[in-house]
């Protein structure tokens, strides 16, 4: 492929992406993808280890029933 | 109950304070008659830096209701608990320098229930991620 086409093929993938962008719905907050999933629990040591790694950041932690 | 106390953590907590670094993990376990794992609310807690977890056997609900008596001077002042087995519509606050090795270090507050203890949490946030807003 020559320098030439490749320019070319550059020059129309920003055109089109230039006329198909259209901005998104600013986010207040930071959402979740959707396709969340509850996972089970390996116990008690799997809290544990996730706890340790996210050291440095403030943890909160919720016992919660689903109703 | 729960899911009154959980909404209120997305809505006042984390909406409002989407820059904080923080880590939140919700384990979920049957408590009440009506409970079921099929009932878990997905759109509840939609905030990425939620990790839920379904807890069958009530593991950790277990594990923490047979120490609250260690950390009963971290509950929070509004909130109840009789040293049950198990512990649930619980929240437990730690800060940034946590460490668990053999128990979790550094607890700030623990609330049950949730909504009973919703305003130390509030102010416990405000504390913490003032500049977070």
């Amino acid at each position: 492929m020559t320098d030439r086409l490749r320019g070319l093929i550059a020059a129309v993938a920003a055109v089109i992406m230039t006329a198909t962008w259209t901005p998104g719905p600013i986010r207040p907050y930071v959402v979740a993808d959707a396709s969340a999933k509850l996972t089970d629990l390996r116990g008690v040591n799997e809290l544990k280890t996730l706890f340790n790694q996210d050291a440095g950041k403030v943890r909160l932690v919720l016992l919660v029933s689903p109703t | 109950m729960c899911v009154a106390g959980t909404r209120w953590v997305q809505t006042e907590l984390l909406q409002k304070y989407p820059k904080a670094n923080l880590r939140v993990y919700a384990v979920w376990f049957n408590m009440l008659a009506n409970d079921s794992r099929s009932k878990w609310p997905p759109n509840l807690l939609t905030d990425a830096r939620v990790i839920d977890r379904w807890d069958e056997p009530k593991a950790d609900g277990t594990w923490y209701g047979q120490r609250t008596s260690s950390i009963r001077l971290q509950l929070t002042p509004d909130s109840k608990w009789g040293d049950g087995e198990v512990l649930w519509d619980s929240f437990l606050l730690y800060g940034a320098n946590a460490r668990w090795d053999d128990v979790p270090t550094d607890l700030i507050h623990w609330g049950r229930t949730i909504v009973a203890g919703r305003e130390t949490l509030k102010i416990d946030f405000e504390k913490l991620f003032t500049s977070k807003r």
